[in-house]
């Protein structure tokens, strides 16, 4: 055994866990005053360390802490639910509130409302005068002489 | 080696499966799965804060605000290092908080309350010793230490209660404070010789 004691140095090397030289080492095992001085400060750290608290007091914390914690999340889910609600409606009245109808209406009104047959009819109407088509003829003659029918349709 | 394995030799794995799956319902607000969480490691967080804070700082509750920071940041919890590690980061943090905001050099309890708990530093004695003269040495060593670790710099106070009076290894404490581990070690050898000092000088 490599008679020199541990120096500073060494000393503190162990008491910080980290590893010292292999005869260091050993000499540290064999030797009752290094492994004393080492051993004494831990057994003064022990005694300084505060004990742990009673677990009744470990419990309290740990239950406020759950408690505050719990009440959050519960608070964030129901404003979770209320956004997702408020946005479903929202997203249902988006289209009433921007044209007036629902959806379902105006697609009733597309179908009823067909512009192709309109377009049909009034050219049929068009190509026929129009007055003749709503009355008869001698009436119309009477009321508008023929000379004075432009045909952009003004007296 | 006295000591050393009933303060130091802890948890400090990675974060086991158990825990993962812990963290995981916790995060989806599952409230007896957080429990357990806690249970498991909130003793490194009374250990920091009744450590790090002075004894009439309101310790209890500085407890329970950092286990609720570690529940309110679950989401941020990685994974990569320990979740007691993590647990010690956010105690570190909160006592670092109410230190500044208490603008006071935080000072350990030393005669009244600790010792109370305890009954007194005569442990150190070996069984069977009841020498009065190496009691009241050994006394004044546990009393040197306790204003010894009080009066260290912040950051050598940290490394040095989370090493010897949490039982950190020091790469978890190295990850904790968000330091590289030899700065870690460089500020526990400066901590350790000057208190081992104060203690030989006060227990020759």
């Amino acid at each position: 055994m490599n008679e020199k004691h541990l120096n500073e140095d060494e000393l503190d090397l162990v008491l910080c866990g980290e590893g010292l030289p292999p005869d260091r080492a050993l000499h540290l095992v064999g030797c009752h005053a290094c492994e004393r001085r080492r051993n004494d400060f831990l057994a003064v750290l022990e005694e300084a360390r505060i004990d742990d608290p009673a677990a009744a007091v470990v419990a309290t914390a740990r239950d406020g802490a759950l408690q505050r914690w719990g009440a959050g999340v519960g608070r964030q889910h129901r404003v979770r639910w209320w956004l997702a609600a408020a946005a479903v409606l929202l997203l249902t009245l988006l289209p009433i509130l921007r044209h007036g109808s629902s959806p379902t209406t105006r697609r009733q009104e597309q179908q009823v409302f067909n512009p192709d047959q309109v377009l049909t009819e009034v050219d049929a109407m068009l190509s026929q005068d129009p007055l003749t088509a709503m009355t008869s003829e001698a009436v119309v003659d009477t009321v508008v002489p023929v000379g004075n029918v432009s045909w952009q349709g003004g007296a | 080696m006295i000591g050393m394995a009933s303060v130091a030799a802890r948890e400090w794995q990675r974060v086991p499966d158990e825990d993962g799956k812990l963290i995981e319902a916790a995060r989806g607000g599952d409230m007896s799965a957080a429990d357990e969480l806690l249970a498991r490691h909130e003793l490194v967080v009374h250990r920091t804060c009744r450590h790090l804070l002075p004894h009439d700082e309101d310790i209890e509750g500085a407890v329970q605000e950092a286990l609720l920071r570690a529940l309110k940041g679950l989401s941020r919890f990685t994974g990569e290092g320990s979740f007691a590690g993590w647990l010690a980061t956010i105690a570190v943090n909160l006592c670092r908080d109410r230190l500044r905001r208490r603008r006071l050099v935080p000072l350990v309890p030393l005669e009244n309350d600790a010792d109370g708990e305890r009954g007194g530093p005569l442990g150190v004695l070996p069984a069977g010793d009841p020498d009065p003269e190496r009691a009241a040495m050994a006394r004044q060593a546990v009393l040197r230490v306790r204003r010894e670790v009080a009066e260290l710099p912040e950051r050598q106070r940290e490394v040095f209660t989370l090493r010897f009076f949490v039982g950190m290894e020091l790469d978890a404490i190295a990850e904790a404070l968000g330091l590289d581990v030899g700065t870690v070690k460089t500020h526990l050898h400066r901590a350790v010789r000057r208190v081992r000092l104060a203690a030989e000088e006060a227990m020759p």
